[in-house]
């Protein structure tokens, strides 16, 4: 009995069957608008190509150190490495492997921007050795969910071909983490094509959707037929090209906090509290509170969040920054102004009562508070299951406002 | 009062004593002791000499010798037997020795991992030698395991995560496969049939990521006492393995008892509980303030076992804490206060599952109660050795129950008490075993032509997942190129083909009552579709970890089976009619009953199902299965009458007495093959178009067969000869389900029957009255 057959009888489904064809260098690079180069471990497929760096912001390396999670260092525009890498599959592990890497530098001339094509898996070699000559080369790498994605992968191949590991070993700016901070109340989904669109206002066009890729590759394998690679490597640079227009978009709104939206400014914010910069945090949340005053009356935003709410969050930040930095009556303000405006503001309430025990001396106003607190929140009823941490610190407070005060003797 | 005094009391009793088929007295053993080898470290000779120990054991000592020296080595104990040692010498010597070398332990559960950590990082504490050892399993918190791919010396682990988890990042790990110097397999005996197929073939591909990092580490292995603990091990890893078997520890003397209750029902064969007895003989054991082990069979008689003890002993001691439960299921923290209760001597008594019957350490009982044979030897042995303390005898009684694999002990003891008819076997070659794991393996390290997986040659294998489009030729290598997953999609517990998936609903129906969110139907389990047919269908009950399920829907067009727990008193068991064609024989020898091993297709259809209480084995109801027709293709055993025979016999003869063989010969082959007996499937036909006449196929119910039938056909005359004394034993009148299972015909002596055809290999047979009409016809 054949094989298949065999299987078959096991109960094994039975798959369609492919042929391969040969391997072809030059028409690979032919086809996908590359060269054949060689190192000392053979050859490899390398696109090319100089574009025009569209006029940008003053490079801040500082500020850039700081995105990548190291305070204090300073990264040089001309030393970051944009890289991206397309592969074959997405459930991770040794099998997975990338085809593609996108490399882009700023220069004086220009973003030079390399992709590197392995033409066969017995090639890897090569290919690996030119991406890490040119990894290695940058002084930072920039990316978008590399740090848990595309560096561990590059450095799991690296290990398998026995190489060293120490192109990876370099600040690494994940553009994806500040991007989520600054724009996730607004957008909800954060993957690059998204935050193009939503922030950077480009539009792909009809890019290739990310789960027929590994298709695409392994298609080309068996056929040798690179045409379905064509879609990819456009994919694949324009992940890379973002990123840099990425990289000054967050530089221009750490630098003039100007960001469109409230909830993008509200973003920004909170990075800046989180970079330990509480004064210009403050500054972003007074222009937000003020303005809420004003103006959101009405609006609809994308994702989650109501001008209310945000008006709330943003009075709670503001009055605990007030307070931190000694402007305690500006945070007091602030919180007796939540507390009357908003419709549930337990935790406004808890800001106020505080204040009013332990600042003001006015114990029967506190009281006050908690008791109308309270008694909103219980009548709540079931609803309150959620607020159970406010609901257990407002009873805490009245029975302790509730005693005779025992003075030590 | 002692155990034994115990034991004396009851036999006082002539009811209990009419009971008693075995009561042998093993005698007890003195040690053999060695010196500690030369090569031991300073270190780790002071360490064990702080705790006693000045001396080792022979087997520990000759284990070392074997493995210090890198041979792969078996070790083969019994319980407290200290095999622990024989492993943890070698490899900590290494540790202390090369303080970069590491080592892999491989326990076939998570609790066993967990018990060998804290024994293992006691000892490392004491030697305070910087020794890191970690369990690795699905509890592992995520922050924790960066830390010990870099840093464990000791990664303790089970197979499931080395092959889904493990070998396909082994990058993560690269310092531990490029350091690897030990790999230790405990428990070896639990890896036969399915599981033990899949191990050989994760073993393989570990053999294949250590040579690509440039190691190659020397395995250590225990096992329980089996036919063939050599041939296992060499089968699963693949290489020349040195088989250590002399005990060299001390035991006291122990008395074993077998006990079987008395008929009650001598038509049906019924007798009392063996629940209720095993209740009667712990009470007895309890009273008389022996230290006593209960063990139950499933996680219900545990609980129905322990209910009742603590009713019996609550009130007379006055502490409910004296007695306890313990199974799968109870927290790391609850176990260790069970185990220090009963090392302390606070906890009297524990009633068990076979959670504890695995190497876990509880000290000494002083008296051992097993409800029902828990299925094999080995396990048998592994659960009496938990009584035995050194400077007193100590008592095991096995209750049997009426299944017929528990009466075929009860009337012969001697396979019991002679050395181990036990084989482990497993069957890595298992086409659909492999080819899964061969996927694997590829994803891991790419194959260069020519290459060997084990020692299958995959080359065909490989060209039929290229045309597959899963694997890529090129440069004479070869290539995983699928975004697949392929370990994620193997079960090591199972066969790979499409499965039939196992839908706890109980959870989901109370989400739709409550306001939690997500909905709670969970999947424990997967079987393959032929199985399911007979233990999946509307109506049955499954068991699953000693928990009943009912199934209320097999949705057969979506393999999926909807169960939910319940606690009922009986079991389901269905027929299946079945048609065999032979594909191939591979071998066979002629005689009275020819016998012959081969591959074959099975066409079955399941036809109806039986409810049957437990204990008495009585039909409590019935009813129809509808499913389709399945095909199995495997392995088979089978036996054919020779024609001067069958001449002798009348055809509503053949046809009863062929049930009848087929059927007790399933229970018995279960025994030499350690397997379940519904890991066998058995076909009676009376006129069979493959063999052109009477013939009984016994053959694996897993698709392409995992070594069971081959051995049956080695084991041709034992096995018929155990039946035989099976059926001669019985002491039911015309057969009951304890022997040749429940065959009503008022024309014919089915048991009789049955005995003489099994009995005609050694032509012992005399043709009686109703042979003596049918011969002359």
């Amino acid at each position: 009995m054949l094989l298949r057959e065999r299987l078959e009888s096991l109960g094994r489904a039975s798959q369609p069957r492919h042929r391969p064809a040969e391997l072809n260098l030059d028409r690979l690079a032919a086809t996908v608008g590359g060269e054949v180069r060689e190192n000392a471990s053979g050859a490899y497929v390398v696109i090319e190509e100089l574009l025009p760096l569209p006029p940008r912001p003053v490079f801040d390396g500082a500020g850039a150190g700081w995105l990548a999670g190291l305070p204090g260092v300073e990264l040089a525009e001309d030393g970051l490495g944009f890289f991206d890498t397309e592969t074959t599959g997405l459930s991770g592990g040794v099998g997975t492997s990338f085809f593609l890497l996108a490399l882009g530098r700023r220069s004086p001339a220009g973003f030079l921007l390399r992709q590197y094509v392995l033409p066969d898996p017995a090639l890897e070699d090569p290919f690996l050795e030119a991406v890490a000559g040119d990894l290695g080369a940058c002084q930072s790498l920039v990316s978008y969910n590399g740090r848990s994605f595309d560096s561990p992968l590059v450095e799991g191949r690296l290990l398998l071909s026995r190489r060293p590991t120490t192109c990876l070993e370099r600040p690494h700016l994940d553009l994806l983490h500040p991007v989520r901070r600054l724009y996730k109340a607004r957008l909800g989904a954060c993957n690059l094509q998204n935050v193009e669109a939503m922030v950077l206002g480009r539009d792909r066009g009809d890019d290739i959707p990310g789960y027929m890729i590994p298709e695409m590759y392994f298609s080309y394998l068996r056929t040798r037929d690179a045409r379905p690679l064509n879609p990819v490597i456009a994919h694949n640079r324009q992940d890379v090209v973002s990123l840099s227009l990425l990289l000054d978009r967050l530089m221009i709104s750490l630098r003039d906090h100007d960001a469109a939206h409230p909830l993008d400014r509200f973003g920004l914010g909170r990075m800046l509290e989180a970079m330990g910069e509480v004064e210009r945090a403050a500054m972003v949340y007074t222009g937000l509170w003020e303005e809420s005053e004003a103006c959101w009356n009405g609006e609809v935003w994308p994702g989650n969040w109501t001008p209310v709410e945000l008006a709330y969050v943003v009075g709670l930040r503001l009055a605990t920054l007030h307070r931190r930095r000694g402007a305690i009556e500006a945070g007091a303000e602030i919180a007796r102004a939540l507390w009357l405006r908003h419709p549930q503001p337990w935790e406004a309430g808890i800001m106020l009562a505080k204040h009013l025990e332990h600042r003001a001396r006015d114990r029967a106003a506190a009281l006050e508070v908690v008791s109308a607190a309270l008694e909103a929140l219980e009548a709540l009823d079931w609803r309150a299951v959620r607020e159970e941490r406010y609901l257990a610190d407002l009873r805490r407070r009245s029975e302790r406002l509730r005693r005779p005060r025992v003075r030590a003797a | 009062m002692g155990a034994v005094e115990v034991l004396d009391n009851l036999l006082r009793d002539r009811s209990f004593k009419a009971g008693v088929v075995l009561d042998e007295l093993i005698p007890g053993r003195t040690a053999a002791y060695e010196e500690i080898p030369a090569g031991v470290p300073a270190r780790l000779r002071q360490t064990l000499a702080a705790r006693g120990m000045s001396r080792l054991y022979s087997h520990q000592a000759e284990a070392y010798a074997a493995a210090s020296t890198g041979r792969h080595t078996v070790v083969v104990t019994p319980t407290a037997s200290g095999k622990t040692l024989a492993y943890n010498l070698p490899v900590l010597s290494r540790l202390l020795e090369q303080p970069h070398s590491r080592a892999l332990y491989l326990f076939p559960t998570k609790a066993l991992a967990q018990d060998q950590l804290a024994e293992l990082t006691e000892l490392c504490d004491r030697l305070d030698a910087g020794i890191r050892t970690h369990t690795y399993d699905g509890d592992t918190p995520p922050n924790a395991r960066s830390a010990i791919r870099e840093a464990g010396h000791v990664v303790i682990t089970n197979p499931d995560m080395l092959h889904a988890a493990i070998l396909p990042h082994h990058t993560k790990w690269l310092k531990l496969f490029q350091n690897l110097q030990f790999v230790v397999i405990d428990e070896l005996h639990a890896y036969r049939g399915v599981f033990g197929s899949h191990l050989g073939n994760v073993i393989r591909r570990l053999h294949r990521v250590c040579e690509f990092y440039g190691s190659s580490p020397t395995f250590v292995m225990a096992s329980a006492t089996i036919a063939n603990p050599g041939e296992l091990a060499q089968k699963i890893i693949e290489r020349d393995v040195v088989v250590v078997d002399r005990n060299g520890a001390p035991s006291a003397p122990r008395r074993l008892v077998f006990y079987n209750p008395p008929v009650v029902n001598a038509e049906l064969g019924i007798r009392r509980s063996s629940l209720l007895e095993s209740q009667r003989i712990a009470s007895a054991f309890l009273q008389g303030g022996a230290q006593t082990i209960v063990f139950g069979r499933s996680r219900l008689q545990v609980e129905i076992l322990l209910s009742y003890l603590k009713q019996a002993h609550g009130d007379r001691l006055g502490r409910s804490g004296d007695i306890r439960g313990y199974r799968g299921g109870y927290l790391p923290g609850q176990r260790r206060e069970i185990e220090r209760g009963l090392r302390s001597g606070q906890v009297r008594g524990v009633v068990a599952t076979n959670a504890l019957e695995l190497g876990i350490d509880v000290g000494q009982m002083q008296a051992a109660v097993l409800c029902g044979y828990p299925g094999s030897i080995a396990s048998t042995w592994q659960q009496l050795g938990r009584a035995g303390r050194r400077d007193e005898p100590s008592v095991g009684v096995m209750v049997c129950s009426s299944n017929p694999v528990d009466q075929f002990l009860a009337t012969h003891p001697e396979y019991f008490l002679s050395s181990s008819p036990e084989h482990g076997l497993v069957d890595p070659d298992n086409l659909l075993v492999m080819l899964g794991h061969l996927q694997a393996s590829l994803f891991e390290v790419p194959f260069p032509d020519g290459e060997a997986f084990g020692t299958a040659n995959p080359a065909e294998l490989l060209q039929l997942l290229e045309d597959e489009g899963q694997a890529h030729h090129s440069q004479h290598r070869w290539f995983w190129a699928s975004d697949a997953f392929p370990a994620s999609e193997i079960s090591l517990r199972s066969v790979l083909a499409e499965n039939v998936v196992i839908i706890d609903t109980s959870n989901a129906a109370s989400a739709a009552a409550g306001p939690l969110p997500n909905s709670g139907a969970r999947v424990i389990g997967e079987m393959d579709q032929f199985a399911a047919q007979t233990l999946l269908h509307d109506q049955a009950i499954y068991l699953h970890e000693g928990q009943q399920y009912h199934v209320d829907r097999l949705d057969w067009a979506e393999k999926k089976a909807y169960v939910r727990p319940v606690n009922v008193d009986y079991y389901t068991d269905a027929d299946r009619a079945a048609s065999v064609q032979v594909l191939e024989s591979f071998a066979s020898v002629p005689g009275d009953l020819w016998r012959a091993q081969g591959e074959v297709q099975v066409t079955s259809l399941a036809t109806i199902f039986k409810k049957i209480r437990y204990y008495t084995h009585e039909s409590i109801g019935a009813g129809p299965i509808d499913l389709p027709q399945v095909d199995l293709h495997t392995t088979s055993y089978w036996l054919r009458v020779g024609e001067e025979l069958t001449v002798t016999y009348s055809r509503l003869e053949l046809e009863v007495g062929l049930q009848g063989l087929a059927n007790v010969l399933r229970h018995t082959a279960s025994v030499f093959l350690m397997c379940d007996p519904r890991d066998l499937g058995v076909a009676p036909q009376v006129r069979s178009p493959q063999t052109g006449g009477p013939t009984i196929f016994v053959y694996d119910i897993f698709p392409g067969g995992v070594g069971l039938s081959p051995r049956l056909f080695d084991l041709h005359d034992r096995l018929l000869e155990a039946s035989a004394d099976l059926v001669a034993g019985c002491p039911c009148a015309n057969g009951c389900p304890s022997c040749i299972g429940a065959i009503f015909d008022r024309d014919v002596d089915a048991k009789a029957t049955a005995l003489r055809l099994a009995r005609r290999q050694k032509g012992s047979i005399r043709l009686e009255r109703k042979g003596a009409a049918a011969g002359a016809a």
